[in-house]
């Protein structure tokens, strides 16, 4: 038995159910510096209303923000009520969203808190780039590490310009109809448009690239006993939270802002689809750590959709994008824009893959399993997998 | 032209595993001190792109290790074997064979 499966078995002992009962956003997109406890105040008012309560009745409120430059947590929990309750600041690069939601789900697991407040929100007090911050820290710029990936990916797999423009022209056209993306395109986007846009770092184009951006966003989480204070029908559950860091490997990059090698995505996902007592073929859409495209085809495999190589000749038949869980039994990716268009301040982007999920898995007839992923730089992997409550 | 540069590297005495950069411990987390040595600045190219005027790379050294490299102005071949200099700011700058 591999470690993997023994710290998968380890982890699975009963929990308390956790449902999500409200979620909100701002729009994501370049708001300014120092409006940080502002997005995230809108956003927190917009979660609480959707859940139909109050921060009075709130027992946590797990804060996260990437940007070192963003206010702390507190002073978003002080505007919203000096209630006394823990207020925990989390910070985990792309993936701070997702972790503070873990965080509060293990609150809630391990019988803290009946609900929970989770708000993840960027805005510079100053301004300064994401990519500044990261060089600042001596790493190579994002970009690189992952055009380095996909120039290796087209070496040994074949993958062209082409199917990196087809999951980016995917991604923006999802985010036309979401009123929160940071990109929305008035016209259907092309795959010519995207390969004619602006060569940043070969192969990428600008709009193969996240326009990173600063927002918020929140959500409600609750234990199964406190369900009843709730409009249980908008509620959804969330059947497993796994959350790993690297474990060393042959020929891992030990250097600059990397993002894992393939095992950590894989082990992460294969616990959590474990956690959820589901298979990859159970999931109906998913959001990932889509920040540069060639990422979005690695996850469809290391996810567990596809088997390692396929990827192209599925994105080459429209899977993936909208109906092809009905035509190909694969889920959708990046409903929402993904981070190539929806965008990507990192403290609010897993809330945003939360709001998205709630929203697909509450409409009639539809998604009933959902899944988030987020790489955080360093490396760690949050995976998380929501189903509709009434199942 | 220069010699080829040396990178500081570490070795896990135990497994002889190559750390490149260094580790002061064993990655698997029983604190082993590592041996610190250094290790040629020599390998072969898996992956390269250009960003702003520089160009950057994936070097595999002989041992396993793969490093993150800045590259002298391309074009740049996938398979071939890269030399590091390092220059007068100290900074390796890997070049083809």
């Amino acid at each position: 038995m591999s470690v993997t499966a023994v710290r998968t078995e380890r982890w699975c002992s009963a929990v308390a159910d956790v449902y999500v009962t409200g979620v909100g956003m701002t729009p994501f997109g370049n708001h300014g510096p120092g409006m940080g406890v502002s997005l995230a105040v809108d956003a927190a008012l917009a979660a609480l209303r959707d859940a139909g309560t109050t921060f009075a009745e709130m027992d946590i409120l797990y804060a996260g923000a990437a940007h070192p430059l963003s206010p702390r947590g507190v002073f978003v929990a002080r505007e919203l009520g000096l209630t006394g309750i823990p207020v925990q600041h989390v910070s985990n690069a792309s993936a701070t969203g997702l972790a503070a939601a873990h965080e509060a789900v293990t609150a809630i697991e391990a019988g803290r808190a009946e609900v929970a407040l989770v708000v993840g929100f960027d805005s510079p007090e100053t301004e300064m780039p994401t990519e500044a911050v990261i060089t600042g820290e001596g790493h190579h710029p994002p970009v690189v590490s992952f055009a380095l990936w996909a120039r290796q990916r087209m070496a040994e797999f074949g993958t062209t310009p082409e199917h990196l423009a087809a999951v980016a022209t995917k991604n923006w056209n999802y985010a036309r109809s979401n009123p929160f993306a940071a990109r929305r395109a008035a016209e259907p986007v092309t795959v010519e448009r995207v390969l004619g846009s602006r060569v940043v770092a070969d192969p990428f184009t600008s709009m193969m690239c996240t326009p990173w951006g600063e927002g918020a966003a929140a959500a409600v989480f609750c234990a199964e006993s406190a369900l009843p204070r709730f409009d249980a029908r908008r509620a959804v559950r969330l059947a497993a939270s796994a959350f790993r860091s690297d474990r060393f490997g042959p020929g891992q990059v030990l250097e600059g802002a990397i993002v894992g090698p393939p095992e950590l995505t894989r082990d992460t996902a294969a616990e959590a689809l474990a956690k959820a007592g589901i298979e990859p073929a159970d999931v109906d859409v998913v959001q990932v750590h889509d920040a540069f495209a060639i990422e979005e085809i690695l996850y469809y495999e290391l996810l567990g959709f596809c088997a390692t190589g396929d990827a192209e000749k599925l994105i080459e038949t429209g899977a993936f994008g909208p109906g092809s869980k009905a035509e190909f039994g694969l889920p959708e990716f990046s409903t929402d824009g993904g981070l190539i268009a929806r965008g990507h301040p990192g403290g609010p982007t897993g809330l945003a893959q939360i709001w998205e999920t709630v929203r697909r898995l509450r409409e009639p007839r539809g998604d009933r399993v959902g899944m988030c992923h987020l790489l955080g730089g360093g490396s760690i992997c949050v995976t998380q997998i929501y189903q509709r409550a009434n199942d | 032209m220069t010699a080829a540069a040396n990178l500081p590297a570490s070795r896990d005495q135990a497994t002889g595993q190559l750390y490149v950069p260094p580790r002061r411990f064993a990655a698997d987390g029983s604190l082993r001190e590592c041996e610190q040595l250094e290790v040629l600045a020599e390998g072969t190219l898996a992956s390269w792109t250009r960003y702003r005027d520089q160009c950057y790379g994936l070097i595999d050294l002989p041992e396993g290790p793969r490093v993150q490299a800045l590259l002298r102005d391309g074009p740049h071949e996938l398979g071939a074997t890269y030399v590091g200099h390092r220059g007068e700011d100290g900074t390796v700058v890997f070049r083809c064979g």
